[in-house]
């Protein structure tokens, strides 16, 4: 690129027409021109027909799309949808996922709720899509999504400039060496005028014609403009994060709830002026809920621990309930025992 | 190509016009994979491709079985069950993961929808039944069973650990038609290569 100086140029087509420099300054040209028309029309066509290049950055979908594959998809409706088919959504996080198609229900409103799942992953994806239309992948090359970053990284950003600022000086002073042919009217050209050998007869032949260049030279800047423009806006490759997905289950918890027994009342000791009554302990009970009295009509609450009531110079019913953590958890009521310890008698209890 | 004689093939050669069909190239080529820079920049920047794996363990195991710390068989209202589980990140891209829970309901009683979960990063306190997690909440996190678990992923490199504590607490105003209920729990933690 060291043939951007036109007086360079000019000085070695002097000297050698033919030298190696102006060999690859040729064929550089060419070569990007036809790959450039190849560009353009790729371009055209996939504007036309809605297809959309994307990059694989991981590799769900291997083996089938290995990571760093380019793969080109084309909007498709939902009716037309399939499983089986490898499509590409945008997820609630914003991400694109190109997965394949596992399961597919379309309601009545054109809208298809899709279960998706990488050909690598051991579950389908926990998002559950609901599209109208859908991008899905016709073709897929791999490996080809590497030359695509690496020309969007700074090597290759730098080389396309490079190349870009060639070509641009191509189109400005591309007929800077015309200046060498002698002076004839019409407006004044950049460059210094100098005298040269005969030209070949192409650059003859354009040289014949005067005038205009600089309105040539401003169509040219244009059409580069709106070429680079119509690149720049429409052409596109979005990465398409195939997402890898990894379930881990824990499994093995059961918890379950008391199943609340009543609790058993016995008759305990019995002395002169007092009975004292027991009941066999809950399991899991926080407290024991006791009624006594005539009819049962009091109630006390005792902590777990507590097992035994003595009563003294009374009489009544005497009934338990267990208590598990609150007090609207009840177990059913126990047996019931009638009790008697009045004053200078032996208790009673049946 | 101003000169109507010129041969056609001839004004294919011009150098002007190889150079404006060349720019076409850098054009398409230039442009790609900006657009994805600007809907994509969270996930991961610029267009690198990464081709690590990635690989959840809970407590180095692909699938845990058998996890019975949590399990109470006579939970009363009040009682809680606490057991921590690590989380890890065994592969060599980062991830993020979530978690999300199922609660069996065989006898249609609903205990699982009525017990209380709470997710922290602390240890556990105290003994079954009344064992618990120390430490507030996590961000992200539910406190119910049969849904997400947690909602926000949480980030691990490659390699990272991470502990976090699960306690489940009946509450004290469970209603009495839970007496007897039995229910399953199943936790999913699923990691995902998506680290938006």
């Amino acid at each position: 690129m060291t043939d951007l100086d036109p007086r360079i140029t000019a000085a070695m087509h002097r000297s050698r027409p033919r030298n190696a420099a102006k060999v690859a300054r040729e064929g550089l040209l060419t070569v990007g021109a036809v790959l450039g028309v190849l560009c353009l029309l790729a371009l055209l066509a996939s504007l036309a027909l809605g297809v959309r290049p994307m990059v694989f950055r991981s590799g769900s979908m291997a083996p089938a799309i290995p990571t760093g594959a380019l793969a080109f998809s084309h909007e498709t409706k939902a009716d037309d949808l399939a499983v089986g088919d490898i499509v590409s959504v945008i997820t609630a996080t914003g991400s694109r996922v190109t997965h394949r198609i596992t399961e597919v229900s379309v309601d009545d409103g054109g809208v298809a709720t899709l279960e998706l799942q990488g050909d690598a992953n051991a579950s389908p994806d926990q998002e559950v899509y609901r599209v109208e239309h859908v991008d899905r992948v016709f073709l897929s090359a791999p490996r080809l999504g590497y030359v695509v970053g690496w020309l969007s990284g700074p090597a290759g950003l730098f080389l396309l400039g490079l190349y870009a600022a060639f070509l641009l000086s191509v189109l400005v002073k591309g007929s800077a060496d015309s200046t060498t042919r002698p002076p004839r009217p019409g407006p004044p050209r950049s460059g210094p005028p100098r005298s040269g050998p005969p030209r070949s007869g192409r650059r003859r032949r354009r040289a014949a014609v005067p005038g205009r260049p600089a309105r040539r030279r401003q169509l040219t800047m244009f059409g580069a403009t709106v070429v680079l423009g119509v690149g720049g806006s429409f052409v596109s490759v979005p990465a398409a994060w195939a997402t890898w997905t990894d379930p881990v289950p824990v499994t093995g918890t059961t918890l379950a709830t008391v199943l609340p027994t009543a609790p058993v009342v016995v008759c305990g000791t019995l002395q002169i002026g007092s009975v004292t009554v027991n009941w066999t302990p809950v399991p899991s009970a926080t407290g024991y809920r006791l009624f006594f009295g005539t009819g049962g009509a009091t109630t006390v609450d005792v902590a777990a621990g507590v097992t035994s009531r003595t009563f003294t110079g009374t009489t009544g019913t005497f009934s338990v309930r267990a208590i598990f953590g609150t007090t609207s958890w009840l177990s059913p009521t126990s047996n019931s025992k009638q009790y008697s310890s009045l004053a200078g008698l032996l208790g009673t209890c049946i | 190509m101003t000169d109507p004689a010129a041969p056609r093939r001839e004004r294919l050669r011009s150098p002007r016009l190889r150079a404006l069909l060349g720019l076409g190239l850098v054009a398409v080529l230039g442009t790609t994979g900006t657009y994805a820079a600007w809907t994509d920049n969270a996930v991961v920047s610029g267009t690198s491709i990464s081709s690590g794996t990635i690989d959840l363990r809970v407590d180095n195991q692909d699938s845990v079985p058998a996890y019975t710390t949590l399990n109470l068989a006579t939970m009363v209202p009040g009682n809680s069950t606490a057991g921590q589980l690590t989380i890890k990140n065994n592969g060599t891209a980062p991830l993020k993961y979530t978690a999300t829970t199922t609660a069996g309901n065989a006898d249609g009683k609903g205990l699982g929808a009525a017990l209380v979960v709470k997710v922290s990063s602390g240890t556990v306190q105290g003994i079954s039944p009344a064992a618990t997690c120390s430490g507030s909440a996590l961000a992200g996190t539910e406190s119910t069973l049969g849904g997400n678990l947690v909602t926000t992923g949480r980030l691990l490199q490659p390699g990272a650990t991470e502990t976090l504590c699960i306690q489940l607490t009946l509450p004290l105003a469970a209603a009495t038609s839970l007496q007897g209920a039995t229910t399953n729990v199943t936790l999913t933690f699923t990691g995902s290569s998506d680290i938006s």
